[in-house]
């Protein structure tokens, strides 16, 4: 098992290799568990792993009850200031936040000791830390880079090229599933 | 001799007879499945879980997709990471970052998202520049489903693999593919719901995003006369023809925007003026992010961009050849 990771994240396998090894991904809880443990390393070199548990946490506990408020969260075309926050939220916001305060309270202490208990319960085995520096060089793998010397292009220039993709993604002449996979790119975006 | 050697040719003659049939039915299916999954993609509401991968990252997503009586919602959202969403309806694009507490949104006023669907109609065109295959059923996500292959005859267009759902039409399974037909952006369902109830709630991203800074894209209209970018492309790969042309506020400044497509691969040419003796934040050179190439050039001050999920030869191809008028 450790080995077809291995191999995946190292991109030393073949196209039918690879579509097996994501199938097997796919069924595999305990590869699926292995995986996870890879991104959290990742994460936790990136600083994230507070967060990324956070997030689970949140996904996890928030009831899809906050978001009854539906469609009407979603920001509305006329409200959106072009380079402004939208401050004409900033009440429902304030409101939306106040009301997840009590349950934040609560699961505080729960999300702290989980994160805590997580990392003390993490073993990192020679196999594992044998992928940091992949896992470090992969870090910006979903962003924008030069081709030339593989570097993160210029910090200035993400944005315009996120709005330009974003443009283009709208005029794609590959609209089977209107498009999907060109939003699923936007959505992995490391940003 | 001469009688082995006329024997020899009437079984060559009854074996290809032979096979007519099948490869009659094989070129027809390829166009009902892809008029089937046009199809499908406007009318069938779906939710389930994908993973979108390129190279060793692979990211796990959530889609709920509902059909409606004036249209769809649809919400993807990412299941680990930085927690971005987006929102699609037919008003507009809303992508949701909360990690920089930042959005983008798109206006699709002008209808113009609605580009033509791959179906049999584009299908004689599209055997110019790809060998299209039908390689017979697979199974993804637990279903059934036909897998067709697009291989590019030539070194502009990247390969594609599909996978239809044998019951409703839908893409199961997408896989871009590079010259050496290795992997490079891929996305698959691993589990589907089709046409089951989709609730208010599931349509609704966790993150309200009113305290983002929104950046703002108007929908795109026709340039007019005195409105054009003097330009000139005078190279553009075989089989790419213009399909659309527009002129809007892309970001904070008005672009124009030319789209060519073989009906496949698309790529965008975006040009705007620069304010003179800007140089800020212009984009020179090449990029890429995934399958997608990005290559920039300033030329007589204008800012040109080249977007494509195309090879990085294409991009740079069209966008070497632009030339602007001098006046």
């Amino acid at each position: 098992m450790s080995e077809k990771i291995s191999a995946l994240i190292d991109q030393e396998i073949g196209r039918d290799a690879h579509s097996e090894v994501v199938e097997e991904l796919c069924r595999d809880p305990d590869m699926q568990q292995r995986w996870e443990r890879y991104h959290l390393i990742r994460s936790a070199i990136r600083g994230e792993c507070a967060k990324s548990y956070l997030d689970a946490v949140y996904r996890r506990e928030e009831t899809r009850t906050e978001h009854a408020e539906n469609l009407s969260s979603i920001p509305k075309r006329d409200r959106i200031k072009q380079g402004t926050s939208a401050g004409g939220f900033r009440t429902l916001w304030l409101n939306w936040a106040g009301g997840l305060g009590l349950a934040a309270g609560l699961s505080a202490a729960a999300v702290l000791g989980f994160v805590t208990s997580s990392l003390v319960d993490f073993q990192f085995t020679s196999e594992d830390t044998s992928y940091v520096e992949v896992l470090v060089n992969d870090a910006n793998a979903m962003q924008w880079v030069s081709h030339s010397e593989h570097e993160v292009a210029k910090s200035e220039s993400a944005p315009y090229l996120n709005q330009m993709l974003l443009a283009h993604s709208e005029s794609t002449a590959y609209p089977l599933m209107n498009g999907l996979s060109n939003y699923a790119r936007l959505v992995s975006y490391n940003r | 001799m001469r009688n082995i050697d006329r024997y020899f040719r009437v079984l060559v003659l009854i074996v290809a007879l032979w096979f007519v049939p099948f490869a009659y039915a094989s070129a027809q299916s390829v166009a009902q499945l892809l008029d089937k999954s046009a199809q499908a993609a406007q009318s069938v509401s779906y939710k389930g879980t994908f993973m979108y991968s390129r190279g060793a990252q692979i990211e796990t997503m959530r889609v709920y997709h509902r059909i409606e009586s004036d249209g769809f919602q649809e919400l993807i959202q990412s299941l680990n990471g930085d927690a971005s969403e987006i929102v699609r309806n037919e008003k507009g694009v809303w992508c949701y970052f909360p990690e920089t507490q930042e959005g983008f949104y798109k206006s699709r006023d002008d209808g113009s998202y609605r580009m033509p669907a791959i179906s049999s109609v584009s299908l004689a065109n599209l055997e110019k520049y790809y060998t299209i295959t039908n390689k017979g059923r697979n199974r993804v996500a637990m279903r059934s489903a036909h897998r067709l292959e697009f291989e590019p005859k030539d070194a502009f267009r990247y390969g594609l693999t599909l996978w239809i759902d044998e019951e409703s039409g839908l893409l199961l399974r997408s896989d871009l593919l590079d010259e050496n037909m290795a992997i490079i952006d891929s996305y698959r369902f691993v589990e589907i719901a089709i046409n089951e109830q989709i609730t208010e709630a599931e349509l609704t991203p966790h993150s309200p995003g009113t305290d983002y800074l929104w950046n703002f894209s108007a929908a795109g209209t026709a340039p007019s006369a005195d409105e054009l970018t003097p330009i000139t492309v005078s190279s553009v790969p075989d089989g790419f023809k213009m399909i659309k042309h527009v002129r809007g506020q892309f970001d904070e400044a008005e672009k124009e925007q030319i789209v060519y497509s073989d009906e496949l691969a698309t790529v965008s040419l975006f040009m705007q003026k620069l304010m003179q003796d800007e140089t800020d934040g212009l984009f020179v050179g090449d990029s890429k992010l995934g399958s997608v190439n990005a290559y920039g050039r300033v030329i007589e001050g204008y800012q040109v961009t080249v977007v494509g999920e195309v090879p990085i030869e294409t991009v740079r191809t069209i966008g070497n050849s632009v030339v602007v008028a001098k006046n």
